[in-house]
Parts: structure tokens; sequence; C-alpha cells
């Protein structure tokens, strides 16, 4: 027999903390501790999947308000922290594709292109080559790629789950990435 | 070098080295959570959007003029009323009354903080004004109906029972549930369809099945 | 294959008679032979009264229109190579069936108006608008887009169009294909949907069950709204989607049983969530609502 839903009581918080609870009811209070707590580790994220400053905190602004409207979603079956990421994750990937659909009209969008121009390529700082700056250098698919696998951790499985690309494409954009990496750090 | 290349081990692992390396945590700046949280008490404020049925009239198929049926001046005018009411529903901005920022949040239902009010005016006004493009299109019908089909007539006047006995609950409903936005917007819906079936019989050939 | 163009030459018979007597054994119907040139993709038109309207597309350059027509009805025609137009209008008293055949070329735009005429479409590839009041609509084709409307007659569509409109008052709604773009809106018809896979979808009814079945990927879209229609949603394995349903009761069969939470609210319909597969956050999904009505989603 298929399980009624109807009758189940509300489930008391667990991974679902008291904040996150208060926050699904709609306390902008308990939103702000929430945020307070991880907004560094967001904020990481963004920083290095926006390349620039700017456009990382629009990013960080789209992520918080998106996690706002779509909290109530979040059933604590993973952490807050990767919630927030795959948010993070899916709000990039959505933004950039706005960003090719602009960018169709005006030239031809090569999505392997690696840019290493005078702006943009990385600083050679006491001998060493700046990472931060050669992952800014990437192709979007093989940065966010990159910075979820190699820096964040995240099995290629979760960054597929979370983006919804395939995890061979995921497994491809990440060796794309270590290997321009590689040869710019070179 | 191709994507199946393999690396040299020793870079490799120097590479995601430094990668795990990095500061995972970096402080935003200060002011991005008043950005934030400025972007979100705006986006309190819910929009009754009308749904995107589509109205099948306005062909995409660029086609020789079709022959005109008379229309009366009153259906041209209680069409351009209903024309204008969702123009001013699909603009129409519901702001909670005195909501108190640590319980009003736009999609659940919450405590009862009061009725959904627009701006200026409530959300029983906004269905009075659904009420009066319909009692319109309603009399229109009525001029016209000695002169369609039997037949159109009787599936006409079925949805027509329909529609109200669905408007008739659900606004008894939001009397009980004023904050219920599910059933606010599911009457909207079923008073657009109210107002669509009324065009559509307004635009049917005298004599029609 | 070449494409011919040109002038197809068709004999047109009068219709209508003569003289003050009918002979005593007149045919009831006279038939309709017709023909024009008509660029590949221009426009034709064609209004029915009751019969059926038949339109199947070729690869000629040119429309032409084939049939019998009812003494009480008039065959009318007219246009150019952009556009062609005909019908049957009803002269005197109830109308009597006529029955048309219309070949058009396969990417023309075709639109048809009908009273009580059926209209059935086969092996046509463009763009199509047919609107009916109480006849059937049986569509087996492959338009670029496809708008369909009838009151109480029956919408049986089968077809893939990117953009997809069907709409009734009582009439069921039956398509099985797939779209990017997909309305349906009913007030009380019942509503079977067989879909391969959709990306946006949208269904709207008063009391009129809904059926839908598709695959769903994690960028689709599916909205159901029905004051107190019942729906029964079937997801092919595989997809994947995040519920959320309101209604007066939910069932999920073949769906694992995980973390789901059933959020009670003071008034119906219940809230009820569920994640299929791995859906992306902050990407539509599926959203069901019935004021009174029963979910049943599946897994199939």
């Amino acid at each position: 027999m298929s399980p009624l839903l109807a009758n189940q009581p509300r489930p008391t918080p667990g991974a679902v903390t008291d904040d996150v609870a208060l926050a699904q009811r709609g306390d902008m209070q308990a939103f702000e501790r929430i945020y307070q707590q991880h907004a560094g580790r967001v904020n990481a994220l963004c920083r290095r999947l926006a390349v620039d400053v700017a456009r990382a905190d629009e990013l960080m602004q789209d992520v918080f308000v998106r996690a706002w409207e779509k909290l109530e979603s979040f059933r604590g079956e993973s952490s807050l922290d990767s919630w927030l990421h795959r948010v993070t994750v899916n709000v990039f990937l959505a933004s950039d594709r706005t960003d090719k659909r602009r960018r169709a009209h005006e030239d031809t969008v090569d999505d392997d292109h690696y840019a290493l121009s005078a702006a943009t390529a990385p600083v050679d700082v006491g001998g060493r080559i700046d990472l931060e700056r050669a992952i800014a250098t990437l192709p979007p698919g093989a940065r966010m790629a990159f910075v979820m696998h190699d820096v964040e951790g995240y099995s290629h499985e979760e960054i597929a789950a979370m983006s919804g690309i395939a995890a061979a494409t995921v497994r491809v954009q990440l060796h794309r990435a270590r290997r321009h990496l590689m040869e710019a750090l070179g | 070098m191709h994507d199946n290349d393999t690396f040299d081990e020793a870079e490799l692992q120097a590479l995601t080295d430094r990668a795990k390396a990095l500061p995972r945590d970096i402080a935003p700046a200060p002011e991005v959570w008043a950005t934030i949280r400025d972007r979100i008490e705006r986006s309190r404020v819910r929009t009754l959007v009308p749904l995107s049925s589509t109205d099948l009239s306005q062909a995409g198929v660029r086609v020789p003029d079709e022959p005109s049926r008379a229309r009366s001046p009153r259906t041209l005018y209680a069409f351009g009323a209903a024309a204008a009411l969702f123009v001013a529903v699909a603009t129409l901005v519901l702001v909670r009354d005195g909501a108190d920022e640590s319980t009003a949040r736009p999609v659940a239902v919450g405590p009862n903080s009061g009725p959904l009010t627009t701006a200026s005016t409530s959300i029983e006004s906004v269905f009075a004004e659904y009420d009066q493009a319909t009692t319109d299109l309603t009399n229109d019908l009525a001029q016209r109906r000695s002169r369609l089909q039997p037949e159109a007539v009787a599936v006409i006047d079925s949805c027509l029972t329909t529609i109200d006995r669905a408007i008739t609950e659900s606004r008894t409903a939001l009397a009980d549930a004023p904050d219920n936005t599910t059933i606010a917007e599911l009457l909207q819906l079923t008073y657009q369809q109210k107002i669509d079936l009324l065009r559509r019989a307004a635009d049917l050939p005298l004599g029609s099945l | 294959m070449t494409r011919r163009t040109g002038v197809v030459a068709f004999t047109l018979i009068t219709l209508g008679f003569a003289g003050s007597a009918l002979p005593t054994d007149a045919p009831a119907q006279q038939a309709v032979s017709r023909g024009w040139p008509l660029n590949a993709e221009g426009a034709v038109k064609v209004y029915g009264d009751a019969g059926s309207i038949r339109i199947i597309g070729w690869d000629r350059d040119s429309v032409a229109v084939s049939g019998t027509v009812a003494n009480v009805a008039k065959f009318f025609a007219g246009g150019d190579r952009n556009g062609v137009k005909m019908g049957i209008e009803t002269t005197t008293g109830a109308s009597k069936p006529s029955d048309l055949v219309v070949r058009v070329p396969a990417r023309a735009r075709v639109w048809v108006r009908s009273a009580s005429s059926n209209v059935d479409v086969s092996t046509f590839s463009g763009a199509l608008d047919v609107s009916t009041v109480g006849g059937t609509v049986h569509i087996q084709s492959t338009p670029t887009e496809l708008r369909a409307e009838s009151m109480n007659g029956t919408l049986d569509i089968t077809a893939s169009p990117a953009y997809l409109r069907l709409k009734s008052a009582t009439g069921a709604i039956m398509w099985n294909g797939s779209s990017d773009d997909v309305g349906i809106v009913t007030v009380s018809g019942r509503v079977v949907v067989t879909a391969g896979s959709v990306h946006r979808a949208r269904v709207e009814t008063i009391d009129g069950d809904v059926r839908f079945g598709a695959a769903f990927t994690a960028k689709s879209t599916l909205e159901i709204d029905t004051h107190s229609g019942n729906v029964s949603l079937g997801i092919t394995k595989g997809s994947n989607a995040a519920l959320e349903i309101s209604a007066r009761g939910c069932d999920l069969f073949g769906v694992k049983q995980g973390q789901d939470r059933a959020l009670s609210v003071a008034a119906p319909p219940t809230k009820f969530y569920k994640s299929i597969g791995q859906p992306l956050l902050g990407e539509p999904s599926i959203n069901i609502r019935s004021y009174k009505g029963y979910v049943t989603a599946t897994m199939q």
C-alpha cells in the first residue's frame, strides 16, 4: 500500500536546525543568522565562480535570495553548506546560460575559450603563479568543475547531481581545467 | 593534448594540493547582507499574474481576413474591460498589511496576519471587478442566446454552472482563510476561465452546432 | 525531391440549380474539385460547417480541394499565391454535412474554423490552428506549432510541436507527443497526456480530471491547476523533479521512501513535497494544485 502523506506529523528538527525551521516560516532574523554563519563559505565559492568581485557580490545576492525562496524544500538530507553550494552552482549556471544567449547575438560563443589576456593573465608573484588568477581564466564549465572538485572537495557524482550536468561531462571539464592550469602554472 | 591524456602524477598532486590549500571561507563585503535583505523584502509582495491561458483566437498564422462577425459595441466594451482587468491584475501587487517581519513570508501559509491587500485596494475588490466583467459578458451572451444552437447553449450553460460553483466554493474558503494564496490564485484562474469561456461564446457563429 | 510549381488546373463544377423546379431525383450533394497555386509556406484558411474537413500535407506548391457539399450549403473560395481562403456556408435551414479534403503544401500555415465539422490532419509539418465547436479534432502529424480548440468535441492529438496549445470546454483532450511549450486548458474535459518529454507544460481545469505521464528532466516544468479535478501523474523512471503538491490528499506509488514532509495547513489544500531523482534547486519542477481533488503520483 502506498504511503498516505496526509497524516504524517511535521518532522522535528534534526538536520534542520532551529534557525532553518524558523526561517522556513518566514523569520528574517533567523535567516540573517543563517547568512552570517554560512556567508563566508558561499562567498568563497562565488568569488571563484564569478571571477571578479563585483559579479561575485551579485552572485552572492542571487544565491541568498534564491535560498530564501527555496528554503522550504530543504529537508536536512544534506548539510546546509552543501545545500547552499548547490543553490550557488545552479544560480551560477543559470546566469551563465543567460550571458551565453546574450553573447550569442554579439559574437561567436566558444565554450572552450580559455582566456589568457593581459588583464586576466596569472601574475607571477615571487616566482609563483597565482592559482586564483589562473582559475579565473578557465571557461565557466571547467572553472565550476575544478572549483567544486579540487577546491571544495565534492565528487564527480555530487557535482553532477548539483548541476544537472552528466558526471562524464564533469570529468572531462575537470580534466581540461587541470590541463590548462598546469600549463599556465608551468 | 587531448581529454584522455594522463598527467604527470607529481604535477597533478601539486596542483590539487594547492587547490585544497586555497581559503574556503572568504568574508563577503559588509553591505552584501543589506542588499540581500532589501531584495527579499521587496519580493515579499505577491503578484497575481494571469496564467499563460493562450487566446487561441490570436492565431499566429497570417491568413486572409476572416469574415467579420457582427458584435455589439457592448461586447467589444466587455472584451476591453476584461482585457484591461487582465492587465490590471497582471501588475497588481499585493502587500500584507502591517506585515510582521518575523512572521510574514510570501509563500507559506502562516499565521493569520490579516487579509492580503494591494497597495490601494483589497483582493475582494479585485474579484468584484472580475464579477463586473463577467456580468457584462454574460448579459451579452443572453442577447445572443436565442440565436445559438441549443446544443451550444447547453455546453456553455453546463460550463458556467461548473465555474460558478467553483467560484462560490473558493470565495467561501478564502473568506475563512484570507492568507491562503493557493486558493486565491486558483480562484483567479477560475475567473479567467469564465471570462475566456464567455468570450468564446460571444465568438460562436450564430446557429453554431 | 524537386518541388513542382505552376498552376494546377481543375474543373469547377457548378453548384446550385437553375430553373424553378427541382428534379425529383436530384442528388443531395454536389461535388467540389478546385485548385490554386500557393507558395510553399503560404496561408490556407478553411471554414467548415458540418461534416468533415480533412487536411493533408503534400509536396506541391499548390492547394487542392475535393469533396462533396450539401445542397443547402455553398462552397466559396479565393486567394492568391500567398494565401487561399475557402469554406462552406449553410444557405438555408439546418446544417447538412459537407466533406472536404484539402491538400496543402506540407509547410503551409493552416487555419481551420468549423462549427461541427470533424477535422482530421495528417502528413502536415507547418503551423496549424484548428477550432471547432462541436466536432472532433484528430491530428496525427508533425506541425511546427499547433493550436487546437473545441467546445465539446474531443481533441485527439498525436504530434510533437515545439509550441502546443489545446483548449476545450467539456471535450476530452488527449495528447501524445513531446513539446517544449505546452498549454492545456479545459473546464470539464478529461485531460490525458502521454508525453515523451516536456520542457515546460501547464494544464488548467475546473473539474476535469488530469492524467499526465511524461519523462521529466531536471529542467522540466509542469504546472497543473484544477479546482476539483483529480490528478494522476506518471513519472518515467530516471526522471528528475521536485514535486510540490497542494491537494486534499496525495498518494505516491513506486517512489522511494525518503524524508517526505507533509506541511499541514489550517485549511485545505494540504501541501506535500517530494524529490524524485536529482532535481535542481532553484529550477522549476512539478507543481500541482487541486483545491478539492486528489493527486496520485506513480513512478513508472
